[in-house]
């Protein structure tokens, strides 16, 4: 991630000089409230650019919540947030019908889902049979509820966290549906210093309350158009080809990467590119969202990980860097 | 996250670790598989558990060493102190300090025992005794190759140059007789070899070492069919010669008559007219295979300067003393070239033994070649009448001549009796015999049949040789000594050089005989007279004449052959001619030009074996600057990749990270710390061009300047012993073979 300053010697237009100035304000908005965890952060920020859905897993109180709140609040768009339970029904999350009487006529009453960042809290917690109602209408961006269809707002982000080890009453997502997940990123404990600071800062006040929006939902769309016209030439494209292929055919993995999981790679990294300053990927990109990309949609096969869950696929991970460490990097898109 | 993965995993390199063990055990045991080899070469098998000795203390010091120190070129000097100390202890304890650390005595002593091996390996014939000097040689060339593999496999990490050693070890049995190649070691070595790729390489590129190995056995196959026989040096000249100088010197008769250059063996002068039939040794055991010396003892107190009885020999046999100077070039031999019967020799250096049997003069430790001596002999001339009273007559203790072997074809037996008719005596028969063969039934030829094992004196090669009627002295004269047994007349064949050609000089007569003199001849005894050279050979020297039966005056010379017969009298003759001066021999304007066809001589075939190594080790070089120069070229016309492939490259050739799975920030982060300032700041360019020209849909281009100043940087950074090796020894051209270098250990 520390190329992330690295290198502007290459950036090409004026757009992603706006582009990248906005983000560097969206970033260091989320900073004042997520202490040390740039990382994370570029992370989140990278897949909210790509349009995707992220997914944040790891212990309580690390800030993932914290994370997705703030990076919504930097967004003057609508936000709604869903506190996954067990007894959270469908109707809760896409709306229901109800009877108007005075119009004598049912009138869909939307739910939270119809905004532009939705925060799932907890999404493990909810029975399946809410999990794939929220989950489908991520993937088909809009919901039916009464044979009526209903569109999404674009752009239309989700931001889940969900909890490894708190397993009593979760109920895990089933893989084809962690698959609609652009990304799932851990924010990690912070360092000491970073942990110190936290500590000065919330002392007084929550700085949440202090975060003010710095793009408005166009000018997020219009980054988001940005980042997905950045060229990816056909040697990238080859080289997250050769890495999808790789963990179909390893032996250590159950499951490899779906098609869509290879898609969802290069957008992430045309994002990351944009938000780097470059018009076009690098297989540095690549690498980097490898893991967030693909972590969570693997299985590794029972020998390679013995006491890894499924949830937190410490050992998928070693096999994906495994992957990249053994796939070559195309230079030109013949070799 | 992303950065996570390039750290080492744990365990990584404690299994690096036991990789380098294993790969040096198995350099181990390609060493004892291709040292086994020279099994074919020597006897016994001691010496070779000196050389695993010396091996495994060689390379276990290196890999004990290379498991603690930082850098791997420490295992290799590890290595090289470890020979030197265990050549010291093993060979020259007493001049150490220590008995390993190594003094100018040392060295001296070390020098003696090389000189006293490469005079071993000169002398003795195959099977060689591994004697003390031999050993030392050994274990001097097993020490060396150990450091070179240790340096190849594990301090370079070019697993694939280990073949090169095993090879020169490997080939060592087939230098010395081509005929020599032991298929079980190569075999076995192969396996080693291809081992220790397999240890050396990532299960990706494992295939491709299956590959360099197969080309290796393949090249190692056919690199011999195109060396030159080690054969007898420029005609004429005072070069080494293979002549003669086995155990059972038959072996090597046939080649060396067929040679098509003869060169010098020796010269002589003499007191007896016609010159004088050198006999070398006398092969009287013709129990096995085929005709052999049946004692190659030296008896320690035989002193050659008083001589034994010729045996049998009867108080009335007419004899007349000579002597001979005797000048011998550059053959090899254990034995001495002398007139029958020899009374006494002086001028010998080394230590020298007559045999009571044969009276051949023989060595343990020194060598014929360059001997300059004079021998005192006696002329044997038995009249005809008494070879006749001699009768069929056997003496008691001479039935080891009239062995035969057990398979011996019957057509030998036949043929003799055929031929001898109803002669009488042991002569008539003989006679009669050496008759049959040079009556004009019989050809010389030495190319006759040779195939199938005939080109020797076996049972089986007699049957052949009276049907084909072709051969060769060999041929003749096993035939006629076997024969002559079949008949009941102890006899034995004899090996050595027929007169010569006589050569007129203001001082006297010199006679120059050549590897084309050499001869075999049968010899066969008579009761009361002892041991008579016969010639059945036709074409080739001259039967002895006996003294007519009725006239027994030994002072009659015999003039009527354009080559007198040596036994043709007994006149002495004042010993006083003077003897060629030896620089007369040796100098090279008196001797025929060498064409270009003329085989090489020893130590000329193993420059060329060192230049060709030369050559081969400095191929890497070219190819390497050619290659360089080509992607200077697309660097300068705006080619980032041809630019980065380079740099990948030299930084390969170096020693550091460049896999082909980093990509170019990867690769440029991991040589930044190789680099200094300005370096790094080329390299960023560099790397920017490459980026854009094989990521962005618009190039542009790369900057040869970069290009030249990152390469400078990366080498001036490395150092100038490192640079060299780089140059010389390029990685790159064999990475794709290789298991690529972990980072961590780049720096």
């Amino acid at each position: 991630m520390s190329n992330l300053e690295l290198q502007h010697d290459d950036v090409p237009a004026m757009a992603y000089d706006a582009f990248h100035a906005k983000a560097q304000a969206i970033l260091s908005t989320v900073e004042t409230v997520i202490d040390g965890k740039r990382d994370a952060v570029e992370m989140a920020l990278t897949v909210l650019l790509a349009e995707g859905h992220l997914l944040i897993e790891d212990v309580p109180g690390v800030g993932k919540t914290m994370l997705a709140r703030a990076l919504a609040r930097t967004i003057d768009c609508s936000v709604s947030r869903i506190q996954f339970t067990p007894d959270l029904l469908p109707a809760d999350i896409t709306g229901v019908s109800v009877y108007n009487q005075a119009e004598r006529a049912f009138e869909f009453k939307p739910g939270p889902i119809f905004a532009n960042i939705v925060i799932g809290d907890e999404i493990n917690r909810a029975s399946p049979k809410t999990q794939s109602a929220m989950l489908e209408s991520m993937e088909e961006g809009q919901v039916t509820v009464d044979g009526s269809s209903y569109a999404l707002a674009t752009p239309f982000i989700v931001v889940a966290t969900q909890n490894p080890i708190e397993m009593e009453g979760t109920y895990p997502l089933p893989e084809a549906q962690r698959d609609r997940f652009m990304a799932r990123i851990s924010m990690g404990y912070p360092d000491s210093t970073a942990e110190l600071a936290m500590l000065r800062q919330r002392a007084t006040s929550s700085p949440l309350a202090a975060v003010r929006p710095v793009v408005d939902s166009s000018e997020l769309a219009d980054m988001i158009a940005t980042a997905r016209a950045v060229y990816a030439s056909r040697a990238v494209e080859q080289y997250a080809v050769a890495i999808a292929q790789a963990t179909r055919q390893d032996r250590d993995l159950r499951l490899g990467a779906s098609p869509r999981a290879t898609l969802q790679l290069v957008r992430a990294a045309k994002a990351r590119a944009a938000l780097d300053g470059r018009e076009f990927v690098l297989p540095d990109d690549i690498d980097a969202l490898a893991i967030p990309v693909l972590g969570h949609r693997l299985i590794a096969a029972r020998r390679a990980g013995a006491g890894s869950s499924v949830l937190s696929g410490g050992s998928v991970t070693d096999i994906i860097a495994r992957i990249i460490a053994d796939t070559p990097v195309p230079i030109s898109a013949s070799s | 996250m992303p950065e996570t993965r390039r750290a080492p995993a744990p365990g990584e390199a404690e299994r690096a670790r036991g990789l380098d063990w294993l790969t040096s055990g198995v350099l181990l045991a390609a060493v004892g598989t291709s040292g086994a080899a020279l099994s074919s070469i020597l006897t016994d098998v001691q010496w070779w558990f000196v050389l695993m000795l010396v091996a495994a203390i060689v390379l276990g010091t290196a890999a004990t060493v290379r498991s603690f120190a930082r850098r791997r070129a420490w295992g290799s000097l590890g290595a090289a102190l470890a020979a030197v100390g265990t050549l010291t202890l093993l060979f020259a304890p007493g001049s150490a300090i220590l008995g390993i650390v190594p003094t100018f005595d040392t060295a001296g002593a070390l020098r003696e025992l090389e000189a006293s091996g490469t005079a071993s390996i000169a002398s003795q014939s195959l099977p060689a005794d591994a004697d003390q000097g031999i050993v030392y040689l050994l274990c001097l060339g097993v020490a060396v190759i150990c450091v070179v593999l240790d340096l190849f496999a594990l301090t370079l990490r070019v697993p694939a140059f280990a073949g090169l050693p095993l090879v020169v070890l490997l080939l060592v049995p087939s230098l010395v007789d081509p005929s020599l190649n032991d298929g079980l070691f190569f075999a076995l070595t192969a396996a080693a070899f291809v081992g220790l790729l397999l240890v050396r390489s990532r299960p990706a590129s494992r295939g491709a070492g299956v590959g360099i190995a197969a080309g290796a056995v393949v090249i190692a196959l056919l690199v011999p069919l195109g060396l030159p026989d080690v054969t007898p040096p420029d005609p004429g000249a005072q070069g080494s010669s293979g002549t003669a100088t086995g155990i059972n010197p038959i072996l090597t008769l046939g080649d060396d008559l067929r040679q098509g250059d003869p060169s010098l063996a020796l010269t002589y002068t003499t007191s007896e007219p016609g010159g004088v039939y050198l006999r070398l040794t006398a092969l009287d055991d013709f129990s096995g295979a085929s005709w052999k010396p049946s004692s190659t003892d030296v008896i320690a107190g035989n002193d050659v300067a008083t001589i034994g009885a010729a045996p049998g020999l009867g108080a009335d046999v007419p004899r007349a003393a000579a002597t001979s100077d005797i000048t011998v070039g550059n053959i090899l031999s254990r034995w001495l070239p002398v007139p029958y019967a020899p009374t006494s020799i002086t001028g010998l250096e080394g230590n020298w033994a007559w045999e009571p049997d044969a009276l051949a003069i023989r060595t343990a430790s020194s060598n014929a070649r360059n001997q300059q001596y004079e021998v005192q002999s006696l002329t044997i001339s038995p009249s005809v009448d008494q070879l006749i009273a001699a009768g069929t007559t056997v003496e008691p203790g001479l039935e080891r001549y009239l062995a035969l072997p057990d398979d011996m074809p019957a057509i030998v037996g036949q043929t003799a009796l055929d031929v001898v008719g109803d002669a009488a005596t042991n002569y008539d028969k003989a006679i009669a015999l050496q008759e049959y063969f040079r009556g004009g039934e019989f050809t010389y030829s030495e190319e006759a049949p040779v195939e199938n094992g005939y080109d020797g004196s076996g049972a089986s090669v007699l049957e052949a040789f009276l049907k084909a009627k072709a051969g060769y002295c060999v041929h003749f004269s096993s035939a006629m000594a076997s024969m002559a047994r079949s008949l009941g007349i102890p006899s034995r064949v004899v090996v050595g050089f027929t007169p010569g050609d006589a050569n007129t000089l203001p001082t006297g007569t010199e006679y120059r005989v050549t590897t084309h003199n050499l001869h075999a001849w049968p010899e066969l005894y008579f009761a009361g007279i002892g041991w008579v050279r016969f010639e059945p050979t036709p074409g080739r020297g001259v039967p002895p004449a006996f003294a007519p039966l009725t006239v027994d005056d030994p002072t009659t010379p015999d003039v009527d052959e354009s080559v007198p017969p040596p036994a043709a009298t007994n006149a002495p003759v004042p010993s006083s001619t003077p003897t060629a001066a030896p620089s007369d021999v040796s100098d090279p304007s008196s001797t025929p030009v060498a064409g270009p066809d003329a085989p090489l001589g020893t130590i000329s075939w193993w420059w060329a074996l060192v230049a060709a190594i030369v050559a081969l080790l400095l191929a890497p070089l070219v190819v390497r600057g050619i290659r360089r120069a080509r992607r200077r070229v697309l660097t300068s016309r705006g080619s980032a990749a041809a630019a980065w492939d380079e740099l990948r490259d030299t930084a390969d050739d170096l020693g550091l990270a460049t896999s082909p799975n980093r990509t170019p920030r990867q690769i440029a982060l991991d040589l930044a710390p190789h680099l200094d300032d300005r370096g790094a700041a080329a390299l960023a360019r560099l790397r920017a061009a490459l980026e854009r020209e094989a990521f962005a849909d618009r190039a542009s281009g790369a900057d040869a300047a970069d290009l030249g100043a990152v390469l400078w940087s990366l080498r001036r950074k490395a150092g100038p012993l490192r640079a060299l090796v780089s140059f010389i020894a390029p990685r790159s051209l064999v990475a794709g073979w290789l298991p690529a270098p972990s980072s961590a250990d780049a720096d």
